[in-house]
């Protein structure tokens, strides 16, 4: 009786779509003995930054198309593929007293939400010594290994189209959301010290406000399963207080509910990200994110990180309310609306959704009083690629590394 | 007359007409706009053709989200079970964002199927429906662009139960329940920005036939 | 919203079957069930509890229309405390460690189809919950409510019947979908049949 009620409950509840109740969230994929790079010396960024570029495949057209773009992010090197918008996640070190540089991780298919190990080696040894002694590698860079059993070489073909970085990859909910499954929730201190390995330059982050008045990373305006766990973790976020989230809510992959000021301290501090686009939930939200947003910007600043901050103001109400306050001072604002709400605000950015078209002339207009502008939010790369094709200065996606990939194929650099 | 839904042998030339409502339940907060959570008005008919044949013609829509779908399909009786093939065609329409109606996007579907029912001719007949969506087209046309995909697509299927009850000379009522699996592709508005890799959901609906 | 809609349609689906005007009777069925109810085990984790109430009394209002056919439309609507629990708090820099006050209730509208077996009843159907959150943290209390759309089944055994009343004993399975919550109930019925 016990095994049968519990199959009519699992048939409904699967009917339910509901979804997201117990299943097991995805944790990345390791070598289970600490791989070669246990006892390697960690490369140099220096090294990793040769890797970068776009790179001819030989191998198994299906697993990673003809070309993948590699990219190095701080101390990881990412592989980004066209085919299932795969990527692959990479550490680098150096074995054998330098005469091995070895790269190790794990990929996915985000759209098919496979996974598994990645092991390349750097070749010829050649460009293997050089790497590891942090010198120009002398010959044509090659990396050479196994996406599970499957053997690939690729061979870099060219460095990346934008070095300079004009072209933002803005990932959404920070990184990834928590039902794409990234190894993090969405909105929470651990995605966004992933976003840079994703492919992002910058993260957009929902900025919620608690009974108390702190400024909290949370999309929704309730807390439910689909977000966030813990028992009582259920109803309005704006009636409970900083300690109660604390107390009572974890997100869905067990993680803390970060405040705003943390979440600026991560970006600032541990990411190579170059930007935060807030996505104010409400006018209330506006004020406490702008101070945060201008202090964390002046500390970016003092640092010598540059960290473009785009306050977003998704309503007129939000537009009204930025333009009756003081401008802060370094962060920018971000209208979803009009074209004209950007000029009349000053903002230096103007998002409109992607529905609305590729709206040129009015991206012209923005253009000529010195804003930038962006599209949200794309995934597909039949859209991508459409909207590639109108020059934008960023695009918000939750595949970064399609986007990127897609960049290096047919983008131009704005 | 015959049924609407329930598949057996129809006379050539008998039809039956129904009208009813119907509504998705989709994870609320997953989807960003709201017009998933609009019932559907559904409209359809079911006519016999001869020598066991018969055809459907259905549409279900709430301006946002609409769909025009033909069927044929072959019914026979074995014994108490009455068991039908049947192939649909269907095309549908909606909008993709709800701020001005900017964006149109179609797609068109064939879904082949078979249907099994039984029950009593006066009373209560119980049929299962089930369904394979099978996407060809999609189409998006947005303020000044265009993306259209033209790749086949085994975009999920579904699985209705639905009960007919005899009502007064000759109409019924029927109410029932689909359990979906779709893929993110088979409706673009389904797969817009907050959509998982493929999803079950329950569609509820109830109607009048006369 | 979409719960609030799901529920009428089903319960106007349900209500045509009183159409059949060229066949009477018509009879309703009301009753009133005072139980007990628990929260699922995999609903509520152990860790940190130091004091728990799983459950609590409960009580609803079940009305189903009783007609010529196999099946009864029913509308029922009940309430009931889901949990409470004294748990050990880590706030972080937020407070430290601390307790945290706990209580979860539940209010719940079903509508869908019952079955009549004699004495037995069987329904089920979808419903409307409404969960309700009291937290004390740090001497502050916080109250907040979030509504699940779910599904709700049932079964009651009339065991003594007297004209139109009718005691017996029943149970339901509260699946809050959304919400991720199973509750049961066992209870107590006390029920009325009004005139054909």
């Amino acid at each position: 009786m016990a095994s049968d009620l519990r199959a009519l409950l699992a048939l409904v509840a699967l009917a339910s779509a509901c979804g997201s109740g117990a299943r097991e969230r995805f944790t990345p994929p390791a070598f289970a003995d600490g791989g070669l790079l246990r006892d390697a010396v960690p490369a140099s960024r220096a090294a990793l930054a040769q890797l970068s570029g776009v790179h001819g495949v030989e191998g198994d057209a299906a697993l990673l198309g003809d070309d993948v773009v590699v990219r190095a992010a701080g101390d990881r090197l990412s592989i980004f593929a066209r085919p299932d918008a795969t990527y692959a996640v990479l550490r680098a070190g150096c074995r054998d007293g330098g005469d091995t540089f070895v790269l190790e991780g794990y990929y996915r298919r985000a759209t098919t939400v496979a996974s598994g190990l990645v092991r390349l080696f750097a070749e010829p040894e050649t460009n293997a010594r050089a790497l590891c002694r942090g010198e120009p590698a002398p010959a044509p860079i090659e990396l050479a290994g196994t996406f599970d059993d499957s053997s690939v070489r690729l061979r870099l073909q060219r460095g990346a189209r934008d070095p300079s970085g004009r072209f933002f990859v803005v990932a959404h909910r920070g990184g990834c959301r928590t039902i794409d499954d990234c190894g993090a929730s969405e909105n929470s201190l651990e995605v966004l010290r992933l976003a840079d390995a994703l492919g992002a330059d910058a993260v957009e982050v929902d900025v919620q406000l608690t009974s108390d008045g702190v400024p909290i990373l949370y999309h929704d305006d309730q807390f439910d399963p689909r977000l966030a766990s813990g028992a009582y973790c259920r109803g309005r976020v704006a009636d409970f207080t900083m300690a109660h989230v604390q107390a009572l809510c974890r997100l869905a992959g067990g993680e803390r509910v970060p405040t705003l000021d943390d979440a600026f301290r991560t970006v600032v501090d541990e990411t190579t990200l170059r930007g935060v686009w807030l996505d104010v939930k409400s006018v209330d939200v506006l004020g406490p994110a702008s101070e945060l947003a201008a202090r964390h910007w002046a500390r970016a600043k003092a640092a010598g990180r540059d960290v473009t901050i785009a306050v977003g103001l998704p309503t007129t109400e939000l537009i009204d309310a930025w333009r009756a306050r003081p401008a802060p001072s370094g962060p920018t604002c971000l209208a979803e609306l009009e074209a004209s709400d950007a000029i009349d605000a000053g903002c230096g950015v103007w998002a409109p959704r992607w529905t609305r078209g590729l709206l040129e002339d009015d991206a012209r207009r923005v253009r000529e009083h010195g804003g930038r502008v962006a599209y949200w939010t794309l995934d597909e790369e039949d859209f991508i690629d459409t909207f590639l094709g109108a020059h934008p200065d960023a695009l918000l996606t939750n595949r970064p590394g399609l986007v990127r990939h897609r960049f290096e194929s047919i983008g131009v650099v704005p | 007359m015959p049924s609407l839904v329930f598949p057996e042998p129809a006379p050539a030339g008998h039809a039956r007409f129904g009208l009813g409502v119907s509504v998705d339940v989709l994870p609320r907060r997953l989807v960003e706009s709201e017009i998933r959570e609009v019932p559907r008005m559904v409209g359809q008919t079911r006519v016999g053709v001869g020598a066991d044949f018969f055809a459907t013609a259905r549409f279900a829509g709430n301006v946002l989200s609409n769909e025009l779908s033909v069927s044929a399909g072959y019914a026979h009786r074995f014994g108490p079970i009455v068991a039908a093939l049947h192939e649909r065609v269907a095309f549908w329409l909606g909008y993709l964002g709800v701020e001005g109606f900017d964006t149109t996007a179609w797609g068109l579907m064939t879904m082949p199927g078979a249907s099994i029912g039984a029950g009593d001719p006066n009373g209560f007949r119980f049929t299962a429906t089930l369904e394979v969506f099978l996407v060809h087209a999609q189409h998006v046309r947005l303020p000044d662009a265009t993306v259209e995909r033209r790749r086949f697509l085994v975009a999920g299927g579904a699985l209705t139960l639905t009960v007919e009850d005899r009502v007064g000379k000759s109409s019924l009522v029927y109410y029932g329940v689909t359990a979906t699996l779709a893929q993110p592709d088979y409706q673009l508005w389904l797969a817009f920005s907050d959509s998982e890799q493929r999803r079950v959901y329950p569609t509820f609906f109830a109607g009048y036939g006369f | 919203m979409r719960a609030w809609i799901t529920t009428s349609i089903v319960s106007v689906a349900m209500t045509p079957c009183v159409a059949r005007a060229e066949q009477p009777p018509f009879q309703l069925e009301a009753s009133a069930s005072f139980g007990y109810t628990r929260a699922s085990s995999e609903s509520f984790g152990g860790d940190g509890r130091l004091a728990v109430q799983n459950g609590g009394p409960s009580i609803s209002a079940h009305v189903a229309a009783r007609l010529r056919h196999p099946v009864m439309p029913f509308v029922e609507l009940g309430t009931t405390p889901v949990f409470r629990s004294d748990d050990a708090a880590d706030l972080g820099p937020w407070g430290g460690t601390t307790t945290a006050y706990n209580r979860l209730s539940a209010t719940w509208a079903l509508a869908g189809p019952e079955v009549p077996i004699g004495p037995l009843r069987l329904f089920g159907g979808v419903g409307a919950y409404r969960l309700a959150v009291r937290s004390t943290v740090l001497g502050v209390t916080a109250t907040s409510t979030d509504w699940s759309f779910g599904y709700g089944f049932g079964a009651t055994v009339h065991l003594l019947s007297r004209e139109s009343f009718r005691v017996g004993v029943g149970g339901r399975v509260l699946l809050l979908s959304e919400a991720e919550l199973v509750v049961y109930q066992a209870a107590l019925v006390v029920g009325w049949v009004g005139p054909r």
